[in-house]
């Protein structure tokens, strides 16, 4: 009766309850769950699924060191053959015998004896209810003494709704860690992105300082209506940018993510140096610094290339106030380019002290600053090779001898419609 | 005879792609959709490589994080690993390597293929050539995957395959 109470139960749970046999084979107490086809009661471990296995191995070596503490698998999953995925959970437990070690030596009857005897030397006798607080005693205390022998079994739970609520736990918890790992890159992002909004706002307000200065130093200047122009120009170029910077913020990052290889859409090249040198020529002027670009003011047919025109100018604005940085009075700073078969190369040289060796490898990678930080981020070139990159071009440093670096942007030109 | 049984170890923290780069290998299908692994998925999967049959089976364990440790007593019996690391999650490539020194001092020195998963989310990488060529001047032998296209899947748990059989 009571076996087959405990068959039914088992089958209900579907559960399998292996016994571990000295010949190596474990025999399979009552009936085969549906996840485990077994077509005999005793198998051999090679007869059962590859994890079972394996923990059934684990199971016997860890009793092979006398251990008697239970031991529990991980959980796993076997799928039968009509797509149902059972989740199981196996634990490795002695029964019978004496499973604590510290008793290996003394026998189950021995020790009953034993304190049957010290009662009985105190109390003088034993009545009913006494005799079934001694066995209840024992329940408590070691309830397996009972059975013949020591005994080793594998059962295997099926977790059902238990496993489902632990994965839906696990599966939110590495979700929001995922969904904040990507909030947080999100935010590093949109903060590069904010320092080279902030850089560029400043790039004009140069020109609109310098030009502002010119005119201050020369009253009488004849050349002062044009100044006047291009400081007007600079503060009109600075209040755009502002308000692009109000209308597409949300979207910059895309933008900057992508390009277009349209021919009539790709920007000249010479105009958009020429755009940059009308800034900059003036601040050079201030600082002494000649600005030398002799093929690009020589050049009268459009240079069309991959990217896009206020983004090319930022890049080219990057470099020249890079190079203007690290450049000294008398000194001068050359813009060149050379038209090739598939792509244009663009150079920027100056002859201040050069990029130090140790940060050359990192010199594209944002908050690298090559010299004392002078109030600049660390992300003009960073931006600019991430700007190119995604252009399908690419930015390079060398240094020149016998000082000055040399930086050379290489730009695509546009597919031929 | 009888081919050739191989437990492989898909090793990695989580959501790097392990059960995807399985999935992908021996089903041919790609989920976009999340599913954590909890305990440990085996597969199997027959090849036949250079006219010698080996049948893998493929222990996908849980990606370790705080959440769950790995239990190394599963590695033992290993004849190989395939390290998994996220390209598009750079700290995922040190957990990975971490996890390594503690599989080698479980099972000591067995076949190994490191891969970087997620090739095909080239804007959101976050792997360097230079990290990659370090990886590999430590011996290392890399392969840049993705459980979305299929890129280099099969050629990653053949390669393995093949050094499985050559060690047999």
């Amino acid at each position: 009766m009571a076996d087959s109470i405990a068959d039914a139960l088992l089958a209900k749970l579907q559960w399998a309850v292996l016994e571990a046999l000295d010949d190596g084979r474990w025999r399979m107490h009552g009936a085969a769950p549906v996840w485990l086809s077994a077509r005999t009661s005793e198998l051999a471990p090679d007869d059962l699924p590859p994890f079972l296995e394996s923990f059934l191995a684990e199971a016997r070596e860890h009793w092979s060191t006398g251990r008697s503490e239970p031991l529990r698998s991980l959980m796993w999953r076997e799928v039968t053959s009509d797509g149902r995925e059972w989740p199981l959970q196996a634990s490795a437990l002695v029964l019978g015998g004496h499973p604590r070690s510290e008793r290996r030596d003394e026998s189950a009857a021995e020790r009953r004896a034993a304190r049957r005897g010290e009662r009985g030397d105190e109390r003088g006798g034993e009545c009913d209810s006494e005799r079934h607080g001694e066995r209840h005693g024992e329940r408590q205390d070691d309830p397996v003494d009972e059975l013949p022998g020591e005994r080793r079994f594998v059962f295997v739970e099926w977790l059902d709704e238990r496993y489902a609520e632990l994965r839906a736990i696990l599966q939110r918890a590495r979700a929001t860690t995922l969904e904040f790992e990507s909030l947080h890159r999100e935010i590093l992002k949109k903060e590069v992105l904010l320092h080279c909004i902030v850089h560029d706002l400043k790039s004009p307000l140069a020109g609109i300082v310098g030009t502002l200065s010119l005119l201050k130093d020369g009253e009488n200047d004849p050349a002062r209506s044009r100044l006047l122009e291009l400081a007007l120009e600079s503060s009109r170029k600075q209040e755009v940018m502002i308000r692009q910077v109000l209308d597409v913020f949300a979207s910059e990052l895309e933008s900057i993510q992508s390009f277009t290889d349209d021919p009539k859409a790709a920007p000249d090249l010479v105009e958009c140096v020429r755009s940059v040198l009308q800034v900059y020529a003036p601040v050079f002027q201030r600082r002494s610094v000649a600005l030398v670009c002799r093929a690009i003011a020589a050049r009268r047919e459009p240079l069309p290339v991959v990217g896009r025109a206020d983004r090319l100018e930022r890049v080219l604005a990057n470099l020249l106030e890079n190079a203007l940085r690290y450049s000294s009075s008398g000194d001068a700073v050359e813009l060149e380019f050379e038209d090739l078969a598939d792509y244009v190369e663009l150079r920027v040289d100056d002859r201040g002290p050069g990029v130090p060796e140790a940060i050359r490898a990192t010199l594209f990678r944002k908050f690298v600053q090559s010299g004392p930080s002078r109030g600049v981020a660390g992300l003009g070139l960073f931006y600019c090779e991430t700007t190119v990159e995604q252009w399908g071009g690419a930015i390079a440093y060398q240094p020149r001898s016998p000082r000055g670096s040399s930086f050379r942007l290489r730009l695509a030109k546009p597919a031929r419609a | 005879m009888s081919p050739m049984r191989a437990k492989v170890c898909m090793l990695g923290t989580f959501a790097v792609g392990k059960t995807s780069l399985v999935q992908r290998f021996v089903k041919s299908l790609f989920s976009e959709r999340y599913q954590t692994t909890i305990g440990v998925q085996i597969d199997k999967k027959e090849l036949v490589l250079d006219g010698r049959a080996l049948t893998i089976m493929l222990w996908d364990l849980y990606g370790e994080d705080e959440f769950q440790k790995l239990n190394e007593s599963f590695l033992r019996g290993a004849h190989g690993c395939l390290f998994v690391a996220d390209g598009t999650r750079a700290a995922t490539l040190a957990a990975t390597l971490e996890l390594a020194q503690r599989f080698e001092a479980v099972v000591g020195g067995v076949p190994r293929l490191l891969l970087i998963n997620k090739r095909d989310l080239g804007e959101q990488w976050e792997l360097g050539d230079d990290e990659l060529a370090k990886l590999a001047a430590s011996g290392w032998d890399v392969l840049l995957t993705s459980a979305k296209t299929g890129a280099n899947v099969e050629a990653a748990f053949e390669r393995l395959g093949r050094a499985i059989l050559a060690r047999a």
